[in-house]
């Protein structure tokens, strides 16, 4: 039998762009975002608007990159929301002006969240519980664990955050705004997880076909483990950051975070099915949030037709991947 | 003078980006006859049972049904003029009952207009009465097994009363009984005057149903004749386009020296006591009735099925295999009958599926060294002759014969000590068949050991150095040599003594 010639470069350059096509229609759509708000309001492209477009967002990508992870292998983590309360909360109890109590603050944040996806992990992969159920009941525990600390112990957390510590997140080095880093390195680091090691490609495959990689040898449940703990960790972090930007204990201040990181992932290209998307879409879809909140707030619409709106464009945007999907 | 035509297919051609999948294909399908459609992988029967079906638009040519022109322009199209099709993949719901999924959208109703659950569970007990099966109706479709579930399929397009009945690779689970069942089925749709248009690999099932044979290769249609005018041999011909003299390699003996597989006393829930040993350089056939452990026993040896009891030595060490992981660290391979659910992550390219059990030897520093990774993969796919117009190339995209042998492409990379194959060639033409048959016997002649289960006897008896028969999770009865005959096995297996 005759073997097709292996790979031509066109048939190569043709697969780069099929590869890329998600990403760069939610790219795409970000420019024409960017030009939008740019042309509907002379603030918009002001660096102090950047600025704080920046720093409100940062919070966000960081736990939409956990929920990357989470939903490639067609898991969901309902969970992150509470953990940034929760972090929140105890931090203030603990972070003064010195330097060691950063240190703990740091810990205490990464361990918390780590904790939860945990749990959250060991749920679904022993007892076999769906990732919904199980983070929608850690969601629950998690927060009222935070309103709890929040009401008991008053004097202990109550107060604000060090101002010094507040910095270290939001200050400059040099001209470059700290969250910006916030967002670029986490990003980096999980592109290259995923892209580029073993650990990346079994959560592709295990979102792709469960059954097939764990007959390909592949410890698919210790591949789930580790996604929720890394969906927890991140969120340790965006609470770790959000403590440092409002330098205070809010134990109500995730609460919307769950529902907006499966936005922007799902807004990013990544399939709820799992095996599909990308770190690159996700910080698209990131942005977009972030930027549509930010016009609509600088003319001034008010909230309850953002959410509207924001709806709206996630429908249209599963709408192009659904039908690029079928084409492909 | 020929009748009108039931159905006619004039210069159909449909094409793919990268691939011609038609090329001007026409021929006619009477009404009352059973037509086959032969062909290797990729020549195209797939493309033409979705056109038929209203999946796909063919890009030119047209379709005539009874003389009149006819446009298919969705399933719904199709299912109007009364063609049904019957898919390899089953379109079934699981967690339904036998008698919803035969009748699901065509509910029997009361005068209340509710559904009339008792009609509904007796017009399919009547319509499986009739291909002579006791399934059932009030069964859940998921605790069938995939030959039940083809039964089904079977009843659910016989539900809706077929002018044209499509069935693609319809014998591929069934158990020659099962088989003759369906037969008799097609032999009373033809009575009625519906039209079969039948799709097989097995030439013989072929021979014993068909009125006519269509055969097409690469997209072409290469002739449609009578089936009395042809012979196994000048339909093999047409269909590879060469001479197939002999299928099978010359059968292998043992090399001797330690085993590679010692099993003592494995027990579980569907396995008792089964005692075996596998050398180096042999093929292990297990052969039975279906539902009979063979495959279990497989899937057991792969860390897949829990043990209960008994010992499992590889090289004279006792192991545990308690994750498919514990297998592969020992040099087992596995390759399981459901392609499309254990064996590839269909919506990843070849390269990403023949990588995935071997990416740590691509890994450097923990990071996938890609160079490494597309020579390997690019390599192997060649070796194994996969045909595919680049490894990028996603999995679902390839035909039957292609996607095994990317599975069988991944295990090799990291040359396993044994093999275990389950149904190896299951939907795959009489080409690959050949190539997968030659690729087996290599192995094992290079120093594996090969364990294989599979219901095509013919294939088992032609591979396999020793046949083991198990009935009812039991070793009935070993047999080699010149003992190994489809009469011993089959009386092995239904345990009557001749």
């Amino acid at each position: 039998m005759t073997s097709m010639p292996l790979t031509t470069p066109t048939a190569s350059r043709t697969r780069w762009l099929k590869n890329w096509r998600d990403v760069l229609l939610i790219w795409t759509i970000l420019l024409v975002l960017v030009i939008v708000a740019s042309l509907a309001s002379d603030r918009f492209l002001t660096p102090f608007n950047l600025e704080r477009v920046t720093a409100q967002l940062a919070a966000l990508a960081l736990v939409a990159i956990g929920q990357t992870f989470v939903l490639l292998t067609a898991g969901i983590d309902l969970s992150v929301g509470s953990v940034v309360s929760l972090v929140g909360t105890l931090l203030v109890g603990i972070i003064t002006d010195s330097p060691e109590s950063w240190v703990l603050g740091t810990a205490v944040a990464v361990g918390v969240g780590a904790l939860v996806g945990l749990v959250n992990g060991l749920a679904v992969t022993r007892l076999k519980v769906s990732p919904f159920m199980v983070t929608l009941a850690t969601l629950s525990i998690v927060q009222g664990i935070a309103l709890f600390v929040f009401e008991r112990f008053k004097d202990v957390f109550e107060g604000s955050i060090s101002r010094n510590f507040g910095e270290v997140f939001t200050g400059n080095l040099g001209p470059i705004p700290i969250p910006l880093f916030v967002i670029i390195i986490p990003v980096g680091i999980a592109a290259l997880v995923l892209r580029q090691t073993p650990f990346g490609r079994h959560i592709y495959a295990l979102g792709s076909n469960e059954n097939a990689t764990r007959l390909s040898g592949m410890a698919t449940d210790r591949v789930k483990l580790q996604v929720y703990v890394i969906s927890g960790l991140m969120a340790g972090l965006a609470g770790l950051y959000t403590s440092a930007r409002t330098l205070s204990g809010n134990p109500l201040i995730g609460e919307n975070l769950a529902f907006e990181s499966i936005t922007a992932v799902v807004l990013g290209g990544v399939s709820l099915m799992g095996g599909r998307g990308s770190i690159l879409g996700t910080l698209a879809g990131v942005l977009i949030i972030g930027i549509l909140s930010n016009m609509l707030n600088l003319l001034r619409v008010p909230s309850d037709y953002q959410y509207v709106l924001r709806g709206a464009l996630l429908v249209l945007a599963v709408m192009l991947y659904a039908r690029r999907g079928r084409s492909a | 003078m020929m009748p009108t035509p039931l159905l006619s297919i004039e210069n159909i051609s449909k094409s793919f980006p990268g691939v011609r999948a038609l090329m001007d294909v026409s021929f006619a399908v009477q009404a009352g006859e059973v037509h086959a459609l032969v062909g290797e992988n990729g020549a195209g029967k797939s493309t033409l049972m979705k056109i038929l079906a209203g999946v796909y638009q063919p890009d030119s040519g047209g379709l005539h049904w009874q003389g009149q022109s006819i446009q298919l322009r969705s399933p719904a199209d199709s299912q109007r003029l009364g063609i049904s099709i019957i898919y390899q993949e089953f379109n079934l719901l699981p967690d339904l009952t036998v008698a919803e999924n035969v009748l699901l959208n065509r509910e029997p109703r009361t005068r209340l207009g509710l559904v009339d659950w008792r009609a509904l569970n007796e017009r399919t007990r009547q319509l499986l009465h009739d291909l002579e099966t006791d399934i059932d109706p009030q069964a859940l479709v998921q605790d069938l097994s995939v030959a039940q579930q083809q039964i089904v399929e079977i009843v659910k397009a016989l539900a809706i009363d077929a002018r044209l009945l499509i069935m693609d690779e319809p014998t591929a689970a069934l158990n020659p009984t099962e088989v003759g069942h369906l037969f008799g089925v097609i032999e009373r749709l033809k009575a009625r005057g519906s039209a079969v248009i039948f799709i097989s690999h097995r030439l013989d099932e072929v021979f014993t149903i068909s009125d006519t044979v269509t055969v097409l290769k690469d997209g072409q249609h290469i002739s449609t004749s009578p089936a009395a005018d042809l012979t196994r041999e000048e339909v093999v011909r047409r269909m590879v386009g060469r001479q197939l003299q002999d299928i099978f390699p010359p059968r292998l003996q043992a090399q001797g020296g330690t085993p590679l597989l010692e099993v003592h006393g494995l027990s579980n829930d569907r396995l008792r006591d089964i005692n075996l040993q596998l050398q180096a350089g042999e093929i292990l056939g297990l052969a039975g009735l279906e539902g009979h452990g063979q495959r279990e026993l497989a899937r057991a040896l792969f860390g897949i099925e829990p043990i209960h009891r008994g010992t499992v030595q590889i090289d004279g060490q006792r192991v545990y295999l308690r994750h498919p992981e514990d297998a592969m660290r020992q040099g087992v391979a596995f390759l399981s009958d459901d392609r499309k659910m254990e064996g590839l992550a269909l919506t990843l390219g070849v390269r990403e599926n023949v990588a995935l059990p071997n990416l740590n030897r691509f890994s450097r520093f923990m990071m996938v060294q890609h160079e490494d990774e597309r020579a390997v993969c690019g390599q192997i796919v060649e070796t194994m002759a996969v045909k595919t117009p680049g490894i990028e190339q996603p999995v679902r995209l390839l035909s039957g014969g292609n996607q095994q042998k990317t599975v069988l492409s991944k295990w090799l990379i990291s040359q396993p000590r044994i093999l275990i194959f389950v149904e190896p060639t299951r939907g795959i033409d009489v080409g690959a068949k050949v190539e997968i048959y030659r690729l087996i016997h290599q192995l094992a002649h290079d120093g594996a050991g090969v364990l294989m289960v599979s219901s095509d006897l013919l294939e088992l008896l032609g591979l396999s150095s020793r046949v083991l028969v198990l009935r009812e999770g039991a070793i009935a009865a070993e047999l080699a040599g010149a003992a190994a005959t489809e009469e011993s096995v089959m009386l092995a297996a239904t345990g009557v003594h001749g």
